[in-house]
């Protein structure tokens, strides 16, 4: 790319050696042609995401507060620290009971409105646009929304709850009723997103399993159970990764509705890590925090992994 | 192939399959009044007078149409700030996504090199960390390089975090082309680049649209990056600014939803836009549509 004013240089000397140059150009161009066209991606990627992931890593082993200048090696006494404070424990429990929640709400939903879906019926283009609105919804507005719907006083909820007779709850202030509203405002926009994979699933099912089955006078609910499930498979792992990726890394939705609480009982993992960092500036303790989150979400998807890498491979072979 | 299937099924069980439509529609239509509800909810609150929004007993829809809301954003609160800097910033995210995005995504579909594993399985591992785990280092390092509070940092932080999804969805695209097309123009003596700007992008125009709508509206729709790398109105995002309307004596609801449904325009105009290509790109094109 620098070449052309080189080449003029060497070009005044000789026009064979030009040539030459330039062929090796070429060559060195091509030989590498892989590396330098990833060259920028990789470079801002490693500066912006994985180096600090690593500075993470080296501050997760020092007694790291922001208002101190001294910041001392402290091996795995952060780690320590974190692991053995009953509220780490308390806040990794809720997260997982949390994931497992809204991923049985989301998939049942998803899937029930998705089988739906897949039938040939007039506007069904119109039903599927208007699904997704709540997935692309900002978290923050998704936060907001349901704050407004579940407020104690002016909000939907209560107001449908005093219409049919019902006593008003304190939505974000009774603590169950505080993490039934995180688990709605979550699920809201996961249920459109498992929705879109499990439909997109559905419709690159083969057929003629199908036509055989309902000649053989299959139910609807064996053909489901024993074919639908069975080959949708691949897509239903890929949706899972996904979904406890995302699932611990819910924090615009906390961090509006509830900042936590009461108490602790709606604190997730990405808000807790927060806290310690930019409340209690405990960098040191926050991102050891870090990498215990990226270790347990690893360690939740190794069995989803290569499931999910030999449904990209059929997913290839289909197309 | 499902059309011809259901159809031919159709005409045999003609009154069933009304029955099936019916039911269809009805259960759906439910689903779907309640997912909406939050969203018209959002609308109608914004366009209400204040005794309605201040009001114990439900009123569905509003006695008098009131736009007081909308102006007060722009009049009271900072809005066209945070509408300016969102937008400058997302123009920026989407601008480096689209240059450093395709020869990336070119490399990683047409060569096979040495480390070519290593950098898909980084790719997806970087879809996977909590933002949380790299915004603090990112903070310590910005404020070191003083660059909080900038667009630059901002531009910098989101094309990073919408990287890995383009060139896996940019992959997924140029693997559908025919390799023929850009063998040849390589053998008649293009470089790859050459071949990257005549040849691949003009072909996978759809893709790169649907890529621009979600790295837009993934850096439209975040909050975390905002919240920590800057606190000054000069770069505050909307996300951060909804959040302004929380006041010390509570939520200024009426305005917040005006805000709300500003901010929620570009959803509703892209989700009509990019709607085909969605899946793809949210399953990093693990799922084709």
């Amino acid at each position: 790319m620098a070449g052309p004013a080189e080449n003029r240089l060497i070009g005044i000397e000789s026009g064979r050696e030009r040539v030459t140059l330039r062929s090796r150009l070429d060559a060195w161009q091509t030989r590498y042609a892989p590396y330098w066209l990833l060259l920028p991606a990789l470079g801002i990627i490693g500066a912006v995401l994985l180096y600090p992931l690593v500075h993470a890593l080296y501050i997760s082993f020092l007694d790291y507060k922001l208002a101190r200048s001294a910041r001392p090696f402290v091996g795995l006494g952060n780690y320590i620290e974190a692991m053995t404070s009953a509220s780490f424990g308390t806040v990794l429990a809720q997260n997982i009971i949390f994931a497992v929640v809204c991923i049985l709400v989301e998939f049942t939903v998803a899937m029930s409105t998705a089988l739906l879906l897949n039938r040939q019926f007039r506007g069904r283009a119109i039903y599927r646009v208007f699904f997704l609105l709540p997935m692309l919804t900002a978290p923050v507005l998704a936060g907001f929304n349901w704050r407004w719907i579940f407020n104690d006083r002016f909000g939907l909820m209560n107001q449908i709850f005093i219409g049919v007779g019902l006593a008003p709850q304190a939505w974000l202030v009774e603590p169950n009723l505080a993490r039934l509203s995180i688990v709605i405002a979550t699920v809201w926009q996961g249920i459109p997103f498992v929705m879109i994979l499990m439909l997109a699933g559905l419709q690159a099912l083969p057929q003629p399993p199908f036509e055989a089955a309902i000649v053989d006078g299959a139910t609807a609910w064996q053909r489901l159970r024993l074919l639908t499930l069975p080959l949708m498979r691949p897509v239903i792992a890929v949706a899972l990764a996904l979904r406890i990726i995302d699932l611990f890394r819910v924090f615009d939705v906390i961090y509006i509705m509830t900042l936590g609480g009461p108490g602790h009982a709606t604190e997730l993992l990405p808000f807790y890590i927060y806290r310690a960092a930019f409340s209690q500036s405990q960098f040191g303790l926050a991102s050891a925090l870090s990498w215990i989150t990226v270790f347990i979400t690893i360690v939740l998807l190794i069995p989803l992994f290569l499931n999910e890498r030999s449904g990209a491979e059929s997913e290839k072979l289909n197309a | 192939m499902t059309s011809q299937a259901q159809t031919s099924r159709g005409f045999r069980f003609s009154r069933r399959r009304l029955a099936e439509d019916t039911a269809t529609y009805v259960v759906l239509s439910v689903v779907l009044l309640i997912m909406m509800t939050p969203i018209l909810w959002l609308i109608l609150t914004s366009i209400r007078p204040l005794v309605e929004i201040a009001s114990t007993r439900l009123i569905l829809i509003p006695r008098r149409l009131v736009l007081d809301n909308y102006l007060a954003v722009f009049r009271d609160y900072e809005m066209a700030a945070y509408l300016q800097n969102t937008l400058l910033v997302c123009g920026g995210v989407i601008a480096t996504n689209m240059v450093i995005g395709p020869p990336a995504a070119y490399a990683m579909s047409r060569y096979s090199f040495r480390g070519e594993k290593a950098v898909l399985f980084g790719l997806v591992f970087m879809r996977m960390i909590p933002l949380v785990a790299v915004i603090l280092p990112l903070f310590i390092i910005f404020s070191t390089l003083r660059l909080l509070n900038s667009y630059a940092a901002l531009i910098i932080a989101h094309t990073a975090f919408k990287l890995p999804v383009t060139i896996w969805l940019l992959r997924a695209f140029i693997a559908d082309l025919p390799r023929e097309l850009d063998d040849s123009a390589r053998v008649d003596g293009a470089s790859p680049l050459g071949v990257i700007v005549r040849i691949v992008i003009p072909l996978i125009k759809p893709g790169l649209a649907a890529t621009a709508v979600l790295a837009f509206l993934a850096t439209w729709n975040d909050l975390l990056v905002t919240l920590v790398l800057s606190n000054t109105i000069k770069t505050e995002m909307v996300a951060l600014g909804l959040t302004k309307f929380v006041l010390e004596y509570g939520v200024a609801w009426g305005p917040l939803t005006a805000a709300g449904v500003l901010m929620f325009i570009p959803t509703v105009v892209f989700v009509f836009i990019a709607e085909r290509y969605l899946v793809r790109g949210l399953t990093m094109g693990a799922v084709k549509e």
